[in-house]
């Protein structure tokens, strides 16, 4: 545990079939903390607090969507404790998932079913779920989203992400499995995340959509990032089980002067093969509306 | 009516009733943390207690085996719901009829039910708790009232909850009025789930044929939770007291309620001790919870302080319930309403609760109407979704269904739904009555100044950024509720003033109210009166809510000025006297400058006692008479025009202004300007008053835009208790308040004061607004997700 801003909530409220017999307290690592400019590249420690990454002038001036991100994230309090690391590896929001005691024993903690699928799924998955195994030739789905408040921000920015084993791209880091919302295995931690400086970390914009202004998780949030050839990388957040990429969207625009028209396009292109429930259907029109405005902003 | 009938109630000059910025007695204590709460409470040797929770909506516990909860060490106890210690309680408070204390069958998911644990710690609790091997067996649930009406479904109350005897006469106000009533004995019998009754006044047809069209239009409430800010808990054990006889019994925790304590306990009220004040902010919530009341019980089983406390996730309890109106009202061609016929169902709750707004159909919003045809058809249907306690404030009389036909009168005629409202309200004695209300005058003018009101047709204004812009206008009566008696004690005792209480303090100040009154007419200063907080004194801080602190302040007014003309009678006794004497011996007296002066020439101010017709004669009060001196007086206050007319007549008014913006392409709602002009009558503590207004608005858009209840409708299982995914507003969510108040002194309390509050608090102000951005109607709370829906993009 480092921030234990999800783990300690989740220990808590007993979330988990068993609870667990040992906790690791990794907050105290030297150097895991540090936040620095080498090699061309933003490195920060994944015991980094938001409040830390929000406040660096590094991140500031090159890779400022980034600062905007860490400082929307939580709650003031919260932001001072609860880490980058954290934020990334976080376990889904669902609240099927975090009920109390375990009351619903479900697929991501190697239980049966996802009580979402038949259930309240209102802040669930509008493109589907992602199987993954619970036991061996078991596969399951869980519709949960994945809500971490930087990931998209820094999958679009081509951040690695270092661990106590290798080193993986951001976009390959988030998965779907048993008590796991990455590809981390076990015993392994993730240490460091690297962002490369240059068109994609400096032109990127950050934009998260939740109910209220302080404390909330995003409902949605997105990044898009572009360099000067015209290339965009757009990503979503709390849409899917791992952050979302809106391939069509960045196809559409590849090249393209931008226009009131081509961002209505990309932001419909970017909502294209959703399969919402009626529940979130309105998921569908946010993404639509964010992606269009925030391409319009850049 | 204006204080007539009371001391000094049309008193013009005011020294401190009014000031703003008296500091809270308590205020330092709460900001430092040295205010005890339930759950503060420790004891030298103390345990835990845990109550088994229900996993599920309605089930039944057929069978526990403890044996491997006592195993594990560190548990001391279980208790389980046929133990025959349950047996010798007494009554309980606001719960109904209870088969039993703790019952084998739970009626909603979280529900306390057929164990409690006692360990050495709360972990223990918890352990015990996983360790017991409970058989279980699932019941059909209700938690969708609609569907919950089919009378196909099995009943979800058993007999034991046998409500026959409702079906009686309620009882009427002095002025003929069913108030609180439950069943009226001519309604159906309940079958099922389901139960109705019906109410008609005035003459439906007649309404009908004057009317020139008919409006139907739903309203539809949804509930939301009480979150007590404090975890409800409680600390007791038993001792053998010096000055008692028999047992004692100390409990922390359950303040406010010794009484119900005692009750429970079958104990003498002296035989029980409790010493803290700290019972955090509540709303209309008077109810005990189980973690407060059986501590003692578990105390006496193991000889031990035994301290429960409940998580916040157990704190979610049901305050306002589901509602389902359906209204029809016939309208004249000039906006004026000729009748009203309203259907709602109505959330019933988990068997016990509160039917305070559940049943009874008097304390609407109808009443302060012209039109006097009016039909209440109530649909209730019984449900596992959560246990009301005595709460259900505002939603359920109504209020908002004559908001929004007054609105919707305005729309279809193209009117300003101010000039429907004052076409419709009737005068300030009755419904008959075609004079205007001055109060309400004063507040609709105030209030469009304040909000530059102009108003538009629903749909046809977007702001400068594209979003759609809306407004709304609401009005109600400043109530006070007035119902108790209430009783004041004041004590002259070594020159200084003693002022009793036993609090509680639950975020009203009201104490500070009472003692700015009694300074006011004692003629001293408010720091000048000594509050004696002491769990034993008869008053209390609780007047029948924060509105009810002007009732309450009659009365300590009427005995400030009793004990004002005994220290005065003192005082001119003690001037005439020459020498001063101790024991046999005599030592001469100066002439006191009152000397020669009757009572009745005498006066208090400034905390001197002055001769009026010279005030340069003066003796300081603490020196002016030794004698210790008291004053008591209780009963009942003048009667509350709101409390016993429900609205016929109209006296003390407010009005409540909303500005949204709605971005249409998102869902988003932003409250731009919130304001609210109220007249209380007379202003007691203006920082009280004014934070009760920030207060009422919090709950108001908290309701409106992002608090809901959600039920997993596969379990009945609550999803969202706790405070992340169950969304009041954050500070930063909540707008500033653009607050005039004003003071016509027309209200039934202290000076002609009323309340403030209650009836600002409302379901539809800013669904309203919202409606007249957009056009269409989206149910509470207008999330992004429902309003998106509403408007036809998703």
């Amino acid at each position: 545990m480092a921030g234990g801003g999800d783990l300690l909530g989740a220990l808590k409220d007993d979330i988990f079939p068993e609870y667990p017999k040992t906790i690791v307290n990794i907050k105290t690592i030297p150097g895991l903390d540090d936040i620095k400019l080498e090699d061309g590249m933003i490195k920060i420690g994944a015991l980094a607090t938001l409040a830390d990454i929000a406040r660096n002038p590094i991140i500031a001036a090159d890779a400022a969507a980034l600062s905007e991100a860490a400082g929307k994230a939580s709650s003031p309090t919260l932001r001072e404790t609860t880490t980058i690391g954290g934020n990334l590896c976080q376990m889904p929001r669902c609240w099927y998932y975090r009920k109390l005691n375990n009351r619903f024993n479900c697929v991501r903690k190697g239980g049966e079913k996802c009580f979402a699928l038949a259930g309240d799924n209102r802040y669930h998955s509008i493109f589907g779920g992602m199987a993954f195994k619970t036991a061996p030739n078991v596969n399951k789905t869980c519709i949960a989203v994945n809500q971490s408040e930087l990931a998209p921000v820094l999958v679009v920015m081509g951040a690695k992400f270092v661990t106590t084993e290798r080193e993986i791209e951001a976009d390959a880091f988030f998965s779907v499995g048993v008590m796991s919302a990455t590809v981390l295995g076990p015993g392994e931690i993730l240490t460091e995340i690297k962002i490369p400086v240059g068109e994609y970390s400096r032109r990127c914009r950050y934009k998260r959509f939740a109910f209220r202004k302080s404390i909330d998780f995003p409902i949605i949030n997105l990044a898009i990032s572009a360099n000067s050839d015209g290339n965009y990388r757009i990503y979503l957040g709390g849409v899917a089980p791992v952050p979302y990429r809106a391939a069509n969207a960045e196809a559409l625009l590849k090249g393209c002067e931008m226009s009131p028209e081509l961002a209505k396009e990309a932001g419909d292109a970017a909502a294209a093969g959703a399969r919402p429930f009626e529940a979130n259907a309105y998921k569908v029109q946010l993404v639509k509306t964010l992606v269009k405005r925030e391409l319009l902003a850049m | 009516m204006p204080d007539y009938s009371g001391a000094n109630g049309l008193r013009e000059d005011f020294k401190i009733v009014g000031k703003p910025n008296i500091p809270g007695l308590t205020s330092r204590a709460l900001a430092t943390g040295v205010a005890m709460f339930g759950a503060d409470f420790t004891a030298p040797d103390m345990l835990y207690a845990k109550i088994l929770r229900s996993p599920y909506a309605h089930a039944k516990v057929l069978s526990i085996d403890i044996s491997d909860a006592m195993a594990i060490e560190g548990v001391v106890d279980v208790v389980l719901w046929n133990d025959p210690v349950f047996d010798d309680l007494g009554p309980l408070m606001f719960k109904g009829k209870r088969p039993a204390y703790l019952m084998n069958e739970a009626h909603q998911e979280g529900a306390e039910v057929g164990a409690v644990v006692v360990a050495e710690s709360e972990a223990l609790c918890q352990e015990a708790l996983l360790a017991l091997k409970v058989e279980w067996e699932v019941l059909p649930f209700i938690v969708d009232i609609q569907k919950g009406r089919d009378p196909d479904l099995p009943a979800i109350r058993g007999p034991e909850w046998d409500e026959s005897d409702t079906y009686g006469p309620s009882p009427m106000t002095a002025e003929g009025h069913a108030w609180m009533a439950t069943h009226y004995p001519e309604d159906p019998r309940k079958i099922g789930n389901v139960g109705w009754t019906t109410k008609v006044e005035g003459n439906m047809d007649e309404g009908q044929e004057q009317a020139d069209f008919i409006l139907e239009y739903d309203v539809n409430v949804h509930d939301v939770v009480s979150l007590l800010p404090n975890p409800q808990a409680s600390l007791a054990w038993w001792t053998d007291s010096m000055y008692k006889p028999g047992e004692t019994l100390r409990i922390e925790g359950a303040v406010g309620r010794r009484k119900a304590i005692s009750a429970l306990y079958k104990l003498p009220d002296d035989n029980v001790i409790q010493e803290g004040l700290f019972q955090g902010g509540k709303y209309c919530d008077w109810g005990l919870r189980m973690s407060q009341e059986i501590t003692p019980l578990l105390s006496k089983r193991v000889g031990r302080p035994v301290r429960c406390c409940n998580t916040r996730e157990e704190n979610f309890d049901m305050c306002v319930n589901e509602r389902y109106a359906h209204v029809q009202i016939g309208v004249t061609k000039d906006g004026l309403i000729t009748s009203v016929e309203e259907d709602s169902i109505i959330d019933h709750g988990t068997p016990g609760s509160s039917e305070m707004t559940v049943y009874d159909r008097d304390w609407t919003g109808y009443y302060t109407l012209k039109c006097e045809n009016i039909t209440q058809r109530y649909t209730v249907v019984d449900s596992n979704r959560g246990f009301m306690h005595t709460c259900g404030q505002f939603v359920p009389y109504g209020w908002d269904m004559t908001t929004v036909g007054l609105y919707l009168i305005a729309e279809k005629l193209g009117k300003d739904p101010t000039d429907i409202a004052r076409l419709n309200l009737h005068g300030p004695d009755s419904q008959k009555d075609t004079r205007p209300v001055p109060s309400f005058e004063a507040c609709l003018e105030a209030g469009k100044k304040l909000m530059n009101w102009e108003w538009h047709p629903s749909g046809t204004k977007r702001l400068p950024d594209g979003r759609l812009h809306g407004a709304s206008f609401r009005y109600q009566m400043c109530p006070r509720h007035a119902f108790l008696p209430y009783f004041c004690k004041l004590e002259y005792r070594g020159g200084v003033v003693h002022f009793p209480t036993q609090g509680p303090v639950a975020g009203w100040f009201g104490t500070e109210c009472f003692v700015m009154i009694a300074a006011e007419e004692l003629g001293v200063a408010y720091e000048d009166i000594c509050v004696d907080y002491d769990y034993r004194a008869e008053h209390t801080d609780e007047a029948g809510g924060s509105d009810g602190v002007t009732g309450h302040g009659w009365i300590v007014k009427e005995c400030a000025n009793i004990l004002k003309k005994k220290i005065l009678e003192s005082a001119a006794k003690a001037a005439q006297l020459t020498v001063n004497r101790f024991g046999p011996m005599e030592f001469p007296k100066p002439d006191s400058p009152l000397k020669g002066y009757g009572a009745d020439e005498l006066d208090i101010a400034d905390g001197n006692v002055i001769v009026k017709s010279d005030p340069s004669k003066s003796v300081p009060l603490a020196q002016a008479t030794s004698e210790t001196i008291t004053a008591d007086y209780g009963g009942n206050s003048p009667k509350s025009a709101w409390a016993t007319e429900f609205g016929r007549k109209l006296d003390t008014m407010n009005t409540s202004w909303c500005e949204v913006a709605v971005d249409d392409e998102t869902g988003e709602v932003e409250i731009l300007k919130y304001g609210v002009v109220a007249d209380p009558g007379k202003v007691i503590r203006r920082t009280s008053l004014e934070s009760q207004i920030d207060q009422v608005v919090y709950f108001t858009q908290g309701c409106q835009l992002l608090e809901e209840y959600v039920l997993d409708p596969e379990t009945g299982v609550k999803l969202n208790g706790n405070m992340l995914d169950y969304r009041r507003p954050t500070t930063l969510d909540v707008p500033v308040v653009d607050k005039e108040i004003l003071e016509l002194r027309s209200g039934d309390g202290a000076y002609g004061a009323s309340g403030i509050a209650h009836n600002l608090a409302n379901s539809h102000l800013i669904i309203t607004a919202i409606h007249n951005a957009t056009g269409v109607w989206v149910d509470p709370p207008a999330t992004p997700d429902r309003m998106l829906k509403a408007l036809g993009k998703c």
